[in-house]
């Protein structure tokens, strides 16, 4: 089903980054781990697209397959399509990939500590993308190296410092760097900030924000952390085992939010305004990947959950922008019930 | 009986190491209450975890006292100290390495039963009776009694930590980040399982954390540490509604809000977490401090100072009815 | 970095002092002295005591190493009391010898190695990588001496290809020996590299650079491989340093003119001096290579090198390295060490990332502060795909109470655990190598049963006339032929068997009983006697094991017991280094810092808590130590050190028939593969427990 929800966008109309109906699986020997089971979302020019879920929701396998880098074996990309800037990812060949990774897509790993090559220096690695990408000399690569760091935040000295020699914040920024050196049009990150201490989480976000105005990329944000979502994106996907099953503007997702899931999420938050607020967590767990029900994953644990939904679902739409995966829309008199304190 | 439980006294902790004597905690002082919770907030390199070992002695401080029931656990030999181990009990932040991989759930909670001879005259059915009551209150389900650590998830092998925490009756439990590793709808479920322990049994607790909307949820006063040093302390309402120190104010603003416009204004700090190692006479937070002047502020270390009633802080600028603070940056 | 080199060869001084130490002493425990072999019919009391005067021998023992202490500071090391020419020179002489032949076999093996480990860490679980591991634990497995005959007799005297050593007749007299020497450090360089390759292809950083489009081959050359010469660095020196070692082994067989034969020599003869000069100075060879690589090292990984040059410096044993991620590390460790000679861990092996991490010996320190300084744990849930749910409960505090005894047995019997045992025992029949060892185990096992059933006489007496029986094929009724002396082989080989499997037992048993509990100790405790233990293991170890398993038995006389025990204390340190690796891993965890605030004691600490779960690393070092001292056992006996003939030892059967080697190969053939192969069924179930007691493998 096309999904092309037309978010508000920032720039022009074009699409950079769109995936349809995208299914990976992960073979093992007895079992088979059904990580993303339907996905699709577009991104256009300069726009940020929040993608919201909780550990094995799907996010990074997503994320991934766009750059066609999920392992192989085990996994596999059973369907769907991707395209990038207009060309067809999932049919593009190993030569083909390695020129548009890091030209025209990037990614940004969680873990700072260990995304960087311990025995180059940084400014080697932020080079090695520039020389690959746009056949520049050494002697040039390291000139734009050094001025993508001071983009960055780091003085553009440090280029021969090796990774152990900055902190993981600077780190970050150093991984940052290497993504966005030849200015690609979507740049795809996995929790940058989700391993960093708050002060710092708080810089580097701030200068991610900085670097997308001025560079014009459009964000795929993978995060757990709803507030970062509301700090940065204009669009929101909600996953859940695999699907999303709430899609749209962030007004639309965090003022009235329609999944019971979603609802889930903001009611176990701590309130930060009402601290007697109580928290209602969402009873019990996940669901077995490699045991998904046909029906509806989250009804084990919904508590509007009815007969129907233990059917297949498909996405209703609440509107232009909202998009929601749930049976029980159906009924006009249905409502979630947010216990969220209020603004 | 004094309604103060835990005294902590000028607790330090120094290691010594090739690069030199790391200051983890530096002078940390504060009281607990029975049936209180004091939040303990601050980013890596802050001391808080030090400061949680210390306190219960899993680690023995360099200098200071800590007064449980009135008594110096530090000074205490060895039966007294364990008869007061029974009273003091930890939670670990990491539900995996904090399990011995192999013992059973049974095992694991029994040991301390066990060990403490909690139930007298105890037969094996009636220590897994105990073990069975105590899985309950947790939530875990009978059936988990024989597994093992690696065949669960993170939210139920935490709940073992409690369980076993909870088996020797304690009076008094550190949460050490007990739920930053797990994922947001859990963290929820083990956050309201505290807190209804807490008013069932009457626990006090300290609540280490670096999110603070979870602590602000869960305490009653926060103690707000940056590089060994406490730099604010104050019961939880008077924090949030008025953070004095610099650095409160900068990390209660870094907090995200998820609410659709809510992270405007935003203090940014410049610079890096970095280890007190050697550190000198002089306000640790000054390189990265948004107010900082030379003439008020290069004058020492600054003290600790009552400014509000019960509301505590540590600046040069910040005084009992002054306020010199002014932008610099 | 000056400083640093400054200060590890001053650290030499001791090593010396010590290792003399012991050398001398031995030798001068050993019955009989020197003038036993000036002895003569013709001397009268006077010249007697004429000639023990010389030698010192009426002054007491510490006189005379006194006296030897003195001369070698002075830089003297003495005269041979043998030969009376100096041991200096004598060593000077040699070493060029055993240097040429030392470094040709490590070119030639690791010009072989590195490319085998790199295609088989890439083609991880395929093919290649199956006949690659193969190959190596086969290579591992055979005793060097053997495969040194071997080569003689099909190239030198059947082919008559290359000149049997003898170092004379230019560069073809060293392929033999060079390719002999090389096939054990091949089989354990490829598995070294295979390793780290392995490691570093699960990396992050790969995956960045995949991600920024570097194409392929750029990856695993520049990044993978970039990272992966460290580790192979270190298996270098430590191959060096067993060819080093087993240079004894070598130049015997091939009559090179080597250090090696010198010691082996000196020793014969018990010439106290010259025993001690040559192990003293090869020991301080063995440390200076250690050295020369530690600081290669340091000018290839960057993280290392900052670390001299800013001035802050590691401790001498890097406890990093031994507390890589859970026990991995040391269960990687184990692998290397295939020679007798246990590379002393004096190498540093930084870990990822953490540059802050100061790690001195066990206290306090490392978990709380050490731990990522700047960011806090990763908020993960239970990894990347969630385990079986099952539903929890929600949260009532309702602690019911009204279970009676009869219900609360049934629960219990209801929900029975898990054994582990069963679960490692799955995972071990899942691998296929396992299950050949544990065959070819089953088969010793029986065979040893067999072995008791045959007499002493059976294979010591003839069976025949010699004319009629000797040197005699195999056939249906002596399967493997008789020997010089009209002796059923077969029967004999059997009887070896008894031998081999004590001697491996009992040696891994005497090293472990030592080496576990000194190595706990170390680990747990720390400070001043984790230095303590830590020196001790690390001079015990550059002691060549071969020399020292020589000496002591020369010392102790030959038998069964006496060779056990000199092939269980050169093993001694590998158990100390893998306990303390382990328990400094496992010490750092949460859950024993659990049971401390329960209130438990240190020692119910370490041997309930710490000890079972440091028991993997442990397990695949000892399955691993079988195998090894079976060879060892068996190159001493070789070189005439082991069991007395006629006993029948693998080792010693194949010394006796060795010059009859071109007209009756089988003689050797049947002990040699025997050995092989138990070796090889001790490598397979080591490499089967290592996957099985992976914890990686446990989060399911």
């Amino acid at each position: 089903m096309n999904k092309e929800a037309n978010v508000t966008d920032k720039n022009n109309n074009e699409t950079v980054l769109d995936v349809q109906d995208l299914v990976v699986h992960y073979v093992l020997e007895d079992e088979t781990v059904e990580a993303v089971n339907g996905v699709s979302f577009s991104l256009k020019k300069g726009q940020t697209l929040g993608l919201v879920g909780e550990t094995g929701a799907g996010k990074t396998s997503t994320a991934l397959a766009i750059l066609n880098l999920v392992q192989t074996p085990p996994g596999v990309i059973k369907s769907g399509s991707i395209s990038v800037c207009g060309n067809d990812v999932l049919s593009m060949t190993p030569k083909q990939l390695e020129k548009i990774r890091g030209k025209d897509v990037s990614m940004i790993f969680q873990d700072p500590m260990t995304a960087l090559n311990p025995v180059m220096t940084v400014g080697e690695q932020i080079a090695e993308s520039i020389r690959y990408h746009e056949g520049l000399s050494m002697k040039d690569s390291i000139d734009k190296a050094v001025e993508m760091l001071e983009l960055v935040g780091i003085p553009g000295i440090r280029w021969v410092e090796y990774p152990h020699q900055f902190s993981g914040g600077m780190k970050q920024r150093v991984v940052i760097a290497i993504a966005l050196a030849c200015n690609p049009q979507v740049l795809l990150a996995d929790e940058p900030t989700s391993a960093l201490d708050v002060t710092i989480q708080a810089q580097v976000l701030d200068m991610m924000g900085d670097l997308k105005k001025k560079l014009g990329t459009a964000l795929l944000m993978i995060t757990h952390d709803l507030g970062v979502v509301a700090k940065v994106c204009d669009a929101v996907a909600v996953m859940y085992a695999g699907r999303i099953v709430e899609y749209g503007t962030l007004e639309d997702v965090f003022n009235t939010p329609m999944h019971p899931y979603t609802e889930g999420l903001f009611n176990s938050l701590p309130n930060i305004k009402d601290k007697a607020a109580e928290l209602i967590p969402i009873p019990g767990l996940m669901p077995d990947p490699t045991k998904l029900p046909p029906g509806c994953a989250f009804e084990p644990r919904c508590r509007y959950a009815i007969e129907a939904c233990k059917e297949p679902c498909t996405m209703r739409s609440a509107s232009d922008t909202h998009l929601l995966l749930c049976t029980r829309y159906d009924d006009p008199e249905f409502e979630i019930d947010l216990k969220r304190g209020g603004v | 009986m004094s309604d103060k439980l835990v005294e902590i006294k000028n607790l330090k902790k120094h290691f010594k190491t090739p690069g030199g004597t790391v200051h983890a905690v530096d002078d940390i002082s504060f009281d607990i209450k029975r049936g209180e919770t004091v939040g303990i907030v601050g980013e890596s390199g802050c001391g808080k975890t030090t400061t949680g070992r210390v306190v219960i002695r899993l680690v023995e401080p360099t200098a200071g006292q800590v007064l449980f029931e009135g008594k110096d656990i530090f000074t205490m030999g060895r039966r007294d100290l364990n008869k007061a181990r029974k009273d003091m009990q930890i939670i670990f932040q990491d539900p995996f390495s904090s399990l011995n991989p192999r013992m059973t759930v049974f095992e694991a909670i029994a040991l301390p039963l066990n060990y403490h001879k909690i139930i007298p005259g105890a037969r094996q059915v009636d220590i897994e009776r105990r073990v069975l009551e105590l899985m309950e209150t947790v939530g875990l389900a009978e059936r988990l009694i024989n597994t093992y650590p690696h065949e669960l998830d993170g939210g139920r092998r935490q709940r073992i930590g409690i369980a076993r925490a909870l088996a020797v009756e304690p009076k008094f439990i550190i949460c050490d980040e007990p739920v930053s590793a797990l994922d947001v709808s859990i963290q929820a479920q083990i956050l309201n399982l505290l807190k209804e322990l807490q008013r069932a049994k009457g626990l006090t607790f300290i609540f280490i954390t670096h999110d603070l909307a979870v602590v602000k949820h869960f305490s009653d006063t926060i103690v707000v540490m940056y590089l060994g040093l406490e730099v604010e302390k104050a019961p939880a309402d008077a924090l949030f509604e008025d953070p004095k120190h610099p650095y409160t104010k900068a990390l209660l603003s870094a907090i995200l809000v998820p609410e659709v416009g809510a992270n405007r204004d935003r203090i940014t700090l410049r610079g890096e977490l970095s280890m007190p190692i050697d550190p000198p006479d002089e306000c640790r937070f000054a390189p990265r401090c948004n107010y900082y002047d030379p003439a008020k502020c290069d004058r020492g270390t600054p003290p600790l100072v009552e400014v509000a009633p019960d509301h505590w802080v540590a600046c040069h600028c910040i005084g009992k009815d002054r306020n010199d603070l002014k932008q610099t940056v | 970095m000056v400083r640093y080199i400054l200060k590890r060869l001053l650290l030499l001084i001791p090593v010396i002092i010590v290792v003399s130490f012991i050398v001398f002493m031995l030798m001068e425990l050993t019955p009989g002295d020197i003038t036993d072999f000036f002895y003569t019919d013709e001397m009268t009391e006077a010249d007697i005591q004429a000639l023990r005067e010389y030698f010192n021998l009426d002054r007491s023992v510490f006189y005379r190493y006194g006296l030897y202490m003195i001369n070698l500071f002075q830089g003297d090391l003495g005269l041979s009391d043998f030969t009376r020419l100096s041991v200096w020179d004598l060593f000077i002489s040699r070493l060029p010898n055993t240097l040429i032949l030392s470094f040709t076999a490590l070119i030639f093996g690791m010009a072989f190695a590195i490319p085998m480990g790199i295609i088989a860490a890439r083609k991880a679980g395929k093919i290649v990588d199956n006949l690659t591991t193969g190959f190596t634990l086969v290579g591992m497995s055979m005793p060097v001496f053997w495969i040194g005959i071997l080569l003689l007799v099909w190239f030198s005297s059947n082919l008559g290809w290359f000149p049997a050593g003898h170092f004379r007749e230019g560069w073809r007299s060293i392929i033999l020996p060079a390719v002999c020497s090389s096939l054990t450090l091949m089989a354990s360089a490829a598995r070294q590299t295979r390793s780290s390759m392995l490691e570093v292809l699960k990396s992050d950083y790969l995956r960045t650079a995949r991600a920024k489009g570097v194409p392929e081959r750029s990856v695993i050359r520049r990044h993978a491989l970039g990272n992966a010469w460290i580790p192979i660095i270190t298996a270098l020196g430590t191959s060096l340093g067993m060819q080093l070692a087993g240079a004894v082994v070598v130049e015997s067989v091939f009559t090179w003119p080597g250090i090696g034969r010198l010691a082996a020599e000196a020793v014969a003869a018990r010439d106290v001096t010259t025993t001690t000069g040559v192990v003293v100075m090869t020991t301080v060879l063995y440390v200076l290579i250690h050295l020369i690589v530690d600081v290669l090292y340091a000018f290839i990984d960057p993280r290392i090198k900052a670390q001299y040059v800013s001035g802050k410096r590691k401790k001498k044993y890097s406890a990093s390295k031994e507390t890589e991620s859970g026990s991995n590390g040391a269960l990687d460790s184990a692998e290397g060490n295939q020679a007798p000679v246990v590379a002393a861990e004096i190498s540093f092996a930084p870990e990822a990332g953490t540059p802050a991490q100061e790690e001195t010996s066990a206290n306090d320190l490392p978990k709380v502060v050490a731990a990522r300084t700047e960011t806090k744990s990763i908020p993960q849930g239970t990894g990347k795909f969630v385990t079986r749910p099952h539903f929890v409960a929600s949260s009532s505090l309702k602690a019911s109470t009204d279970k009676s005894d009869a219900e609360l047995i049934s629960i219990s019997k209801e929900y029975k655990k898990n054994s582990q045992l069963k679960e490692i025992l799955h995972h071990m029949s899942k691998n296929k190598g396992a299950m050949a060892g544990m065959c070819i185990f089953g088969a010793l096992i029986l065979i040893f049963l067999g072995s008791l059933f045959i007499s002493w006489e059976q294979v010591t007496q003839s069976i025949g006339p010699l004319r009629t029986y000797r040197l005699l094929p195999p056939s249906w009724e002596y399967p493997f032929g008789t020997d010089n002396n009209a002796r059923n082989a077969f029967l004999r080989v059997i009887y070896g068997a008894r031998y081999s499997l004590s001697i491996g037992f009992g040696a891994a048993g005497l090293a472990a009983l030592f080496g576990i509990s000194l190595g706990a100790f170390a680990g747990f405790y720390g400070g001043a006697a984790d230095e303590l233990i830590m020196r001790f293991s690390d001079i015990l170890a550059s002691i060549p094991g071969i020399l020292l398993g020589m000496v002591i038995v020369t010392v102790l006389g030959q038998s069964l017991p006496n060779l056990i025990i000199a092939v269980g204390v050169a093993a001694i340190p590998i158990y100390i280094r893998i306990t303390r690796a382990a328990i400094l891993t496992v010490r750092n965890q949460e859950f024993v810092e659990a049971a401390k605030a329960v209130g438990l004691s240190n020692v119910r600490i370490i041997f309930a808590q710490v000890l079972p779960n440091s028991l993997a690393p442990l397990i695949v070092a000892a399955s691993v130590n079988l195998g090894m001292n079976i060879i060892v056992a068996a190159s001493l006996s070789f070189l005439g050190f082991g069991i007395p003939v006629p006993a029948p030892e693998w080792g010693a059967i194949i010394s006796v028939n060795r010059d009859f080697a071109h007209v009756a190969t089988y003689l050797m053939t049947f002990p040699g593969l025997f050995i092989m192969f138990t070796v090889l069924a001790f490598n397979l179930l080591g490499d089967g427990l290592r996957d099985a007691l992976d914890p990686k493998l446990k989060k399911r």
